[in-house]
């Protein structure tokens, strides 16, 4: 395929762009317009008729926006051409694509297609779809290997020659990530059905809420365990689907462009990033997944494919940490403590904020409106806790921060990622001599908070010096 | 590419940021702010009480929310004018061979600092207001945060942007 010329999307892009179209306009809205008009029209056949005209309607804007799609190589440079009404011409230098993410669907993997996502550090999202596959052009370009165009990817996908397997996951190691979910993570999938509860309590075939009326005197000690229980196996289910669904299969490689993270049952999504793009280095471990000895790494990129690796154990973990990192240590040690001020500040706000609730639904409730004062000392125990357990550091290339209450998680970055430094001073931190310096990176920021002033402008100092000598590229 | 070398450096041998050495901004930038706060002020004003003749007019006994609405809104317009007046002694720019902080905020003070190895682009706004005072904003964006530097003379904010192109382009090539 020469992309020196001008192409276009897959004929079967049309039909994406119409469900597109319909994604945007918003179903619920369509949905209701229709109720609406549909209520109003005399018969069913004009009802049929009023559903072909909108989907004839959505066909042809998508046709008409297939039609003016245009994307073609030039000058190595991206060049795509779009837009109905109003032309839009977008040139991505390809030196300036920060990822590249394929993603294919149920759909896309039936049609033999691929969704491309190109990403700059100009705009926190994709700037384009296509349905065709430019991976290997960008791949290319970069002088990576290219990435076969076929839609079929076999999930046992032998790494090419320059590409080299740094981790993949067992199908164990995907059942332990999900059982190391937060146990009512699941039900989250569910919550759009709680808008619906009375619509489906009624086509529940047995009677659902003669199970929740009190039954007897001691209805309380049996019912909320076993709903506790039937819930949590239930949300257990739903973590093992959703993870098996989106992790099956990861895989971690090294090739010529970078990282490339691989991963998907059904619908497989491949992420890839140079490595100088990763600009923030984040690792934590839950209380579940300390249990399971395991560990989760995020790397932060410019742009919107950052790369997120659970189920890691403490091996891939700083394996993935010192690649990154590119020969640098990183921060080893958290030898610096915070300010203990921090504990006053949050319980006085939940002080003042327990009081208020508890006036309002002492109106309400009366003395058990008092309750709600209890939420002090366990703010109080919990910032303790927190304050206590949390280090950061800086060396001479990096800094970081170490947070902890049961489970941990830290953030990294290298000095000469930092594109600027703020240090703020709220009233209280003011009132105290302390500060927060918050170092910018083109991924995020990492933010030091009730450290002295002094020490927050020296580290500050320290951070611009080494950004300033350093001749090495930050990206 | 030279070897990297990379020797300690203490803490007394770094260059600091001079808090003293902040230039401030134009005293004009403070009547466009209370300009801008008081024309936003009247008609808010207007329209709440134009809301209240209409309702009232009809017989409407809820023709207090509109103004109390109003009297809000312009109740807040005034606490940020206040603001405004005080934030002004503090804002600061300083420019320094590689890099610009810019000083602002009273209730949370605030020094931003872009080296200028990190400036994507610089551009300068400025709306009619500021074009009868002669000032504009400058606003530095980097990949990281954005500097926004409010109530500069036109012609140093200029010179201000002049300087930043040069320098990122002169930082970038010795790289």
């Amino acid at each position: 395929m020469d992309l020196r010329t001008p192409h276009r999307q897959s004929l079967w892009a049309v039909v994406f762009l119409a469900f597109r179209a319909l994604g945007a306009i918003g179903v619920v809205q369509i949905l209701l317009f229709v109720g609406f008009v549909g209520a109003r029209l005399p018969s069913v056949l004009a009802f049929a008729g009023l559903v072909v005209v909108i989907g004839s309607g959505l066909f042809a804007a998508a046709a008409l926006q297939w039609w003016r799609c245009t994307f073609e190589l030039d000058n190595g440079e991206l060049v795509i051409r779009r837009g109905i009404m109003q032309q839009q011409r977008l040139s991505i230098p390809l030196s300036r694509v920060q990822s590249v993410s394929l993603e294919q669907k149920v759909l896309h993997r039936f049609l033999s297609l691929v969704q491309i996502s190109l990403d700059t550090a100009g705009t926190e999202t994709a700037e384009f779809d296509v349905a065709r596959t430019l991976q290997q052009a960008v791949a290319n370009q970069r002088g990576s290997s290219p990435v076969a165009e076929s839609g079929e990817q076999d999930a046992e996908t032998k790494p090419k020659p320059q590409e080299q397997v740094l981790l993949r996951h067992t199908p164990r190691r995907i059942v332990r990530i999900a059982f190391s979910q937060p146990p009512f993570a699941g039900l989250v999938l569910l919550a759009p059905l709680f808008a619906l509860a009375s619509q489906l309590g009624r086509v529940v075939p047995f009677g659902l809420s003669d199970l929740a009326k009190p039954t007897g005197p001691g209805w309380f000690l049996w019912f909320v365990p076993l709903a506790l229980t039937a819930g949590l196996v239930f949300s257990m289910t739903l973590n093992l689907a959703r993870v098996v669904l989106t992790e099956w299969n990861l895989t971690l490689l090294s090739t010529a462009a970078g990282l490339r993270r691989d991963a998907g049952l059904l619908s497989t999504t491949s992420v890839a990033a140079p490595i100088p793009r990763v600009q923030i280095v984040r690792t934590r471990q839950g209380l579940l997944e300390r249990w399971w000895s395991l560990h989760r790494v995020n790397l932060a990129t410019i742009g919107n494919a950052n790369i997120a690796l659970p189920g890691c154990s403490a091996e891939q973990m700083h394996m993935v940490r010192r690649l990154v990192l590119s020969g640098s240590d990183g921060v080893e040690v958290f030898d610096q403590s915070v300010s203990k001020a921090e504990i006053l500040l949050k319980t006085r706000t939940a002080a003042v904020f327990a009081a208020l609730v508890s006036a309002t639904l002492g109106f309400v409730i009366g003395w058990w409106s008092l309750l709600a004062l209890l939420s002090v000392p366990y703010v109080a125990a919990r910032t303790m806790r927190l304050v206590r357990l949390r280090r950061w550091a800086i060396t001479s290339d990096a800094i970081g921060i170490h947070r902890a209450f049961v489970g941990w998680q830290r953030e990294e970055a290298l000095l000469r990622k930092v594109n600027g430094v703020t240090v703020g001073q709220r009233l209280f931190e003011r009132r105290r001599g302390l500060a927060t310096v918050t170092f910018s990176t083109a991924a995020g920021d990492v933010s030091i908070g009730m450290i002295p002033l002094e020490q927050a402008e020296l580290i500050r100092d320290v951070a611009l010096h080494s950004v300033e000598t350093d001749r090495r590229a930050w990206m | 590419m030279a070897d990297l070398i990379n020797e300690p450096i203490g803490a007394d041998s770094l260059p600091r940021l001079q808090d003293d050495r902040f230039e401030p901004v134009d005293s004009n930038w403070l009547r466009v702010s209370l300009l801008g706060m008081s024309l936003f002020g009247g008609a808010v004003t207007a329209c709440g009480v134009t809301a209240w003749l209409v309702i009232a007019n009809r017989g409407g006994r809820d023709s207090w929310i509109p103004l109390v609405a109003a009297g809000a809104l312009v109740a807040l317009t005034a606490i940020s004018a206040l603001i405004r007046v005080v934030e002004v002694r503090h804002i600061g720019y300083q420019v320094r061979n590689h890099d610009i902080s810019y000083r602002s905020g009273v209730l949370v003070r605030r020094v931003s600092t872009v080296p200028f190895v990190r400036v994507q682009h610089a551009q300068i706004r400025q709306g009619p207001v500021q074009r009868h005072y002669g000032i504009a904003m400058l606003e530095v964006n980097s990949a990281g945060p954005d500097l926004k530097i409010h109530g500069l003379p036109v012609d140093i904010a200029e010179q201000l942007k002049a300087l930043m192109v040069d320098r990122a382009g002169d930082l970038s090539e010795d790289r």
